[in-house]
């Protein structure tokens, strides 16, 4: 497989991000207005209390900077696809020698990059600024946090892929794409730290690839998992985008067979 | 080259053909009758219910990555580009795609975009383009780096006279480095002088596969003349002409080239009274869609 391509294509996404300066100033306040209601609703929920559950409020504050930090860089275009297949163009890729799926990781990475340097930094800064939140670790802990969201951003864009590729069968997969963001902000621990779930709960969303995507970074970063717990969730989070890219894929295939058979 | 042997898809029915390398090959037909089925069929966007397609030596849709890289398409129904794309990245994503030298790939757009036009469009977004720019970039796209097969669909809708002569000359130097090239339209002058194989459908069906002269003869054999003469009125009773219309020293005669030649017929004429000027028209290849309908064009034929 020839690499070159997709380079080109995340390097043209990632300027491109660059060229709609009102849309990212836009985003940064959006994302930092969000971690200040966060950062005001759980001081009011603390109120004088040091900790609850064993969970102090600065922990909880890192907690959801992280994820909402975190959500900003995560970019998927859901609608990437579903674009795609409605107005046709779908058969002009499949037409192209260049694989579809690896073209919009590449534009999505670009973008994802774009938005790390210059929108997750930025939002970081000032976000530590203003709340102040734990400092990583350790510094084998930073890094390992850092391979747990790549793995994270993986987990994430196999659902979103998974999600896009029924729009081979269905009209409009809108509501899809709402009911699965939805999803992912609650189970992931993107709104509310999976700490303070019912336990049952917690056993549920163990058993979904939700958590793997925001909060398994997140307590690497706070050291709360051993360095056997690390693996574990590492291995977990891969085995989550195979098992959910495989789906996609074998949907994709599907999916090429209808276009091929009925014509679009 | 592009071969199919008993192919059956939608209303293609037992479809059996080849194509021959650097041949390019005329597919016309009423609208229905599989134009855009076979071509779809021959690059892989359809799968044949029964039958074998094969395009360069290769099944088109079990090994399409491999087969796209040596060939370009161009569908009417299909949308090249998104909207939202500005013309110059649009156009530099080919690049991307069949990995083309830089400098290469610059020489070339610039004397496409040149060629057909359009040099005054590459800041523009897709959107803002009208039908006729829009299939201009889209065919300067289609023309950008080197292929082995080209399938247009409907090849000439919303372009001009200097744009189809541009895409003509664009076509024909391709065919002459090896290209097989197959192109379909429903308005058939588009494609006269092109095309060196004519594919004509109907219902499904092949039912000629051969050049342009023989298909014109056994389809569409009836010839137009007109002559204005001065003196008597020639007497066209012995002269097996299918219909004449007399008006004011000028005649007009309608014949069939298979039973009866012009020079017989200008015979007959210049023997009975004095001819001024004539002139003879022939058939065009859309004349044998509307012959094979039944129809007989008498309102241009009487122009």
């Amino acid at each position: 497989m020839r690499l070159s391509p997709y380079l080109a294509f995340a390097k043209k996404s990632f300027l491109n991000r660059s060229a709609y300066r009102f849309d990212h100033f836009i985003g940064i306040l959006d994302t930092l207005l969000k971690i200040f209601i966060f950062w005001e609703i759980y001081q009011t929920l603390y109120g004088t209390r040091v900790e609850v559950d064993g969970i102090t409020l600065k922990m909880v504050a890192t907690s959801f900077v992280l994820s909402i930090c975190l959500e900003a860089i995560f970019f998927v275009d859901d609608n990437y696809l579903p674009d795609k297949i409605r107005d046709g163009s779908i058969a002009n890729e499949l037409l192209r020698p260049v694989s579809v799926q690896g073209r919009m990781l590449a534009e999505n990475l670009g973008t994802a990059l774009f938005r790390l340097g210059f929108h997750f930094c930025p939002a970081f800064v000032i976000s530590i600024f203003f709340i102040g939140i734990e400092m990583p670790a350790s510094l084998p802990m930073l890094f390992l946090f850092m391979l747990s969201s790549v793995l994270g951003y993986g987990v994430l864009w196999s659902i979103s892929f998974l999600v896009q590729m029924t729009s081979f069968w269905l009209m409009n997969i809108w509501s899809l794409i709402t009911i699965k963001n939805v999803f992912v902000n609650v189970l992931s621990g993107a709104m509310i730290p999976l700490w303070f779930m019912p336990d049952w709960m917690k056993k549920i969303i163990d058993f979904t690839p939700f958590s793997s995507i925001y909060f398994a970074p997140v307590q690497i970063y706070l050291g709360q998992l051993s360095y056997d717990e690390i693996a574990c969730r590492c291995v977990l989070q891969l085995l989550w985008i195979g098992i959910i890219y495989s789906l996609g894929y074998s949907l994709w295939i599907r999916g090429q067979r209808k276009l091929v058979v009925q014509g679009g | 080259m592009i071969s199919f042997d008993n192919v059956s898809k939608f209303i293609l029915t037992n479809v059996t053909i080849h194509i021959p390398k650097g041949k390019v090959v005329g597919v016309i037909g009423k609208s229905g009758a599989g134009k855009t089925t076979l071509l779809k069929l021959a690059c892989g966007l359809l799968d044949a219910y029964s039958g074998k397609v094969y395009t360069n030596g290769m099944h088109p849709v079990k090994d399409r990555k491999r087969l796209c890289k040596n060939m370009r398409i161009q569908f009417a129904d299909m949308p090249c580009f998104s909207n939202d794309l500005i013309v110059t990245d649009a156009l530099n994503d080919i690049r991307h795609f069949y990995s083309i030298n830089i400098t290469e790939f610059e020489e070339e757009l610039l004397r496409l975009l040149k060629l057909f036009e359009v040099e005054y469009l590459t800041s523009k977004r897709i959107s803002e383009l009208s039908l006729g720019q829009r299939r201009r970039v889209e065919l300067v796209s289609l023309l950008l780096g080197k292929a082995e097969v080209y399938i247009l669909d409907e090849a000439t809708i919303g372009l001009d006279e200097k744009a189809k002569e541009a895409l003509r000359s664009e076509l024909l130097s391709r065919k002459r480095h090896g290209a097989t090239i197959l192109v379909s339209s429903h308005n058939m002058s588009e494609i006269d002088g092109l095309c060196d194989r004519i594919i004509l459908l109907e219902k499904g069906n092949i039912i000629y596969y051969g050049d342009q002269e023989y298909l014109l003869k056994k389809y569409a054999p009836i010839n137009t003349m007109e002559i204005i003469y001065e003196g008597n009125l020639p007497d066209m009773e012995d002269v097996p002409v299918m219909k004449y219309d007399l008006d004011n020293h000028r005649i007009k005669l309608q014949y069939n080239s298979a039973i009866v030649s012009a020079a017989e017929i200008t015979r007959h004429i210049v023997g009975e009274t004095k001819v001024v000027e004539m002139c003879v028209h022939t058939p065009e290849l859309s004349d044998v869609i509307l012959s094979r309908k039944g129809q007989k064009k008498w309102n241009t034929l009487l122009k």
